[in-house]
């Protein structure tokens, strides 16, 4: 599809290449943009097979050593489960922030042409390449297995039709679930993964095995799954009833169209006008509309009070000794960082209640079905772990960004906050936090040690070590929450490679003593080592500082094409 | 305050936005950024408010070398881009509280001092609305009202002519400027409109390319240019012409 006259363009090209070759100005001009042209070459066609190559390996190696077919196909079934949290958060980004959008919409094209270039376009760049990882996953498979020719047909069958369901369920998703925590599922996913791979020798066997006997049941949780398991039909012990799979999986396709009319109807274009606003009074409900407007005099009196200077005291009682902390500069800092106001109390009882509901529901299930019991914990844990961690790396609106001039700059850049004294209050609403994350981290590692045959007393030891070490990553988060706004690490030079190297370098360190600290069973080494995991966070930390406070990058980024 | 560059070069990939410049800026002026689309302006403003790092040189405010961590430096400084940082769900005596104490000048009087700039710029029924239901031009207003309020020592705008702001705001904005730099107050402020350049700037500085082409007075520059009615057009032809 293509949104202007391929004659009109070819007609276009045309004529400027004779002018270019008539005149020696323009020429110099074209060689020279050519020039800075090739100096943005795109890669992404030489990686992306590479990428599919080693997902190719990943489930070759993972199928070998369990001597399990049925584990290769789970493996596929987190490779498309992780493809389909990438591509709903990017299927969504490109029909409702493409940034060609704002100008498509004052073109005289109608809103079904700009949603099928859109979509067009997240089909090329994005969902295309992605058939590629999975026919090299089914070929690895096929490969290992021996298939015989008739069988490698049928796997190259279920790779397309594996593909096609990945498209269909990312358009329902966006469709349907767009408020689904993709973005954090991925990153606990990449977290996992690094750690995996820093930690298989520790680590590796536990998880194959846990792996290898949660696969029956994945694969028929996870949509994502179904396509890849017909194949075992097809080999010699498979299981027809597994045939029924057809049935939710062609629901699932045919509901491609009504999820893109869905999305389609929500890419209507409406002009944007602001509603009718209420006065927001200092120290007055917010947005009362009973009294709209305020009359000059009574706004020239409330300024002169100084009632608008007056810090809002916050109302909580983790608040409260949070702003009992701070001194009156780290005060403005939390102002301008929340200036809605901060939030610690009620989303711990929230976390609280989530909790205590999935105790309560997961002995229940258990009294049914015991496996029940352990997918009750783990989602409740997942869900919990993750709020848990939104409060403790809570960074407020300091890192939102905004355009200007061409660029994207964080917001506290364009004031007087320096690296310190942001970071410091940012701990310190983190510190204020971590009595109740120790308890959370210690109740959960309690209750996940009575299945490993931990006692109390160990399991709640190793509950609170983790908890320290999660609470260490608070220094890794906060310079990489300063690193995502600014551009320190692009370009090949020395500065760029040098903190690159430090992050990976003190990063594997960390994990490497993380593991030390979780794993040694020496109780006086595994705390020195759990101490030096915390140092070696610090330590990344100060060294971003360094970097930052030496003016060697850039605080903005450029936006990307 | 005294601000000086010494050779700063700022590359964004192949091409030098600041092309080893060197400027010494003494307090008390209102001084003109000018140049082309791209010539080098918002990186210039960019690099003293230490949003841009340069690759190369040093920027020196009173003879004090830059860093991001002197903040004593960077608080004398009040930078304002094209488009003002603002908190857009809280009103417009919010936005300027927050920002105010950052700037930790909330003290005595500032009650006073922000009232009449919220009447010079119009904003007084609108200073309890929120910021998101403000016009562009009055979102400028905010900014320019809370930096005003804050008076600080330099004051760096980005293309603050060209900010929707109406005759009225752009009057005051102009009284205000002037009277801060007879107090020694430092404006720097990017512009591509000449009339308000030449009858508004006490200096000029021309940069194309990333290189400072020209850098001094309105009267200097008025005395060896040809076309004494239209100086900064007449240079600006002549930009064109050595490109050529």
């Amino acid at each position: 599809m293509k949104l202007h006259s391929p004659g009109f363009e070819k007609a276009l090209r045309r004529g400027v290449k004779s002018r270019i070759r008539s005149s020696p100005e323009l020429k110099r001009e074209y060689r020279k943009a050519k020039k800075a042209f090739r100096g943005r070459n795109n890669f992404g066609w030489v990686i992306r097979p590479v990428w599919s190559l080693v997902l190719g390996l990943l489930v070759w190696n993972v199928s070998k050593m369990t001597g399990n077919f049925a584990t290769g196909l789970g493996m596929i079934n987190l490779i498309m489960f992780l493809s389909l949290c990438l591509f709903t958060p990017g299927l969504l980004a490109m029909l409702f922030r493409a940034s060609d959008l704002p100008a498509l919409t004052l073109l005289p094209v109608s809103e079904a042409k700009i949603f099928r270039w859109e979509l067009q376009k997240f089909f090329l760049n994005r969902a295309l390449f992605s058939i590629m990882d999975i026919g090299a996953c089914f070929i690895a498979l096929a490969i290992l297995f021996q298939f015989s020719l008739a069988q490698m047909v049928l796997a190259l069958a279920c790779a397309a039709l594996s593909w096609v369901m990945l498209l269909a369920l990312t358009a329902l998703c966006a469709a349907r679930l767009p408020r689904l925590p993709y973005q954090i599922i991925t990153t606990v996913f990449f977290i996992f993964g690094f750690t995996l791979l820093v930690g298989h020798e520790v680590i590796g066997r536990a998880v194959l095995n846990f792996f290898d006997a949660a696969v029956p049941v994945l694969n028929l949780t996870l949509p994502t799954g179904w396509a890849p398991s017909l194949l075992k039909l097809f080999l010699r012990d498979g299981n027809w009833l597994e045939a029924a799979l057809i049935v939710p999986m062609a629901l699932v396709i045919l509901s491609i169209k009504n999820s893109l009319q869905f999305l389609q109807s929500r890419l209507t274009y409406k002009e944007h006008f602001v509603p009718e606003v209420t006065d927001q009074i200092p120290g007055a409900k917010a947005d009362d509309p009973s009294k709209p407007r305020v009359g000059i005099t009574e706004i020239e009196e409330i300024i002169q009070s100084r009632q608008f200077l007056r810090q809002n005291e916050p109302t909580g009682w983790f608040e409260k000794r949070l702003w009992q902390w701070l001194n009156p500069r780290e005060r403005s800092i939390v102002e301008f960082a929340f200036p809605k106001g901060l939030a610690i109390t009620k989303p711990w009882i929230l976390v609280l209640r989530n909790f205590l509901l999935m105790i309560l529901i997961g002995f229940t299930a258990g009294i049914l079905d015991l496996t029940l019991q352990y997918w009750v914990f783990g989602i409740g844990l997942f869900i919990t772990l993750c709020q848990c961690l939104v409060q403790i790396w809570s960074n407020g609106a300091t890192f939102r960004i905004i355009f200007s001039g061409g660029v994207l700059i964080p917001i506290y850049a364009a004031y007087p906050i320096a690296f310190r004294e942001l970071s410091r209050t940012l701990f310190k609403l983190s510190i204020i936090q971590l009595p109740m994350f120790l308890v959370y981290t210690t109740a959960s590692v309690v209750l996940v040690g009575r299945y490993w045959g931990l006692d109390f007393f160990d399991s709640g030891v190793l509950g609170l070590k983790i908890g320290f070490l999660i609470f260490a990553t608070r220094f890794i988060m906060t310079a990489l929450a300063f690193s995502a706004r600014s551009n320190d690490t692009t370009g090949f030079r020395v500065r760029p490679i040098a903190l690159i190297l430090a992050f990976l370098i003190l990063g594997c360190l960390f994990l490497g003593l993380v593991g030390g600290g979780l794993l040694v069973p020496n109780p006086v080494l595994s705390w020195v080592l759990s101490l030096a995991a915390v140092g070696d966070a610090y330590a990344l930390f100060s060294i971003y500082g360094w970097f930052y406070n030496a003016n060697r990058f850039d605080l903005m980024s450029f936006p990307k094409r | 305050m005294k601000i000086e560059l010494r050779s700063v070069l700022k590359r964004y990939r192949s091409m030098r936005a600041l092309d080893e410049v060197s400027l010494e800026i003494e307090p008390g002026q209102i001084l003109c950024l000018l140049g082309p689309n791209g010539a080098g302006k918002t990186t210039l403003l960019r690099c003293l408010a230490g949003i841009a790092a340069p690759d190369k040189g040093e920027v020196y405010f009173d003879e004090q070398e830059f860093r991001r961590d002197r903040l004593d430096l960077r608080s004398r400084i009040y930078f304002m881009p094209d488009f003002p940082f603002l908190f857009w769900e809280h009103s417009i005596v919010r936005n300027i509280a927050i920002i105010l104490r950052l700037y930790e000048a909330d003290g005595a009087g500032t009650e006073t001092r922000v009232l009449e700039l919220l009447r010079d710029f119009d904003l007084l029924p609108l200073a309890f609305r929120p910021v998101r239901s403000l016009s562009r031009g009055q979102l400028y207003k905010t900014g320019i009202v809370a930096m005003l309020a804050a008076d600080r020592e330099v004051w760096l705008l980005d293309e603050p002519f060209a900010s929707g702001m109406d005759p009225q705001g752009i009057d005051a904005f102009k009284r205000h400027a002037r009277d801060a730099a007879s107090r020694g107050r430092t404006i720097l402020y990017s512009t591509q409109i000449l009339d308000v350049a030449e009858r508004f700037s006490g200096r000029i500085c021309l940069i194309h390319q990333g290189e400072v082409r020209a850098f001094d007075t309105i009267e200097n520059l008025r005395s060896r240019a040809n076309d004494k009615d239209n100086v900064l057009e007449e240079m600006f032809r002549q930009l064109r012409e050595g490109d050529k």
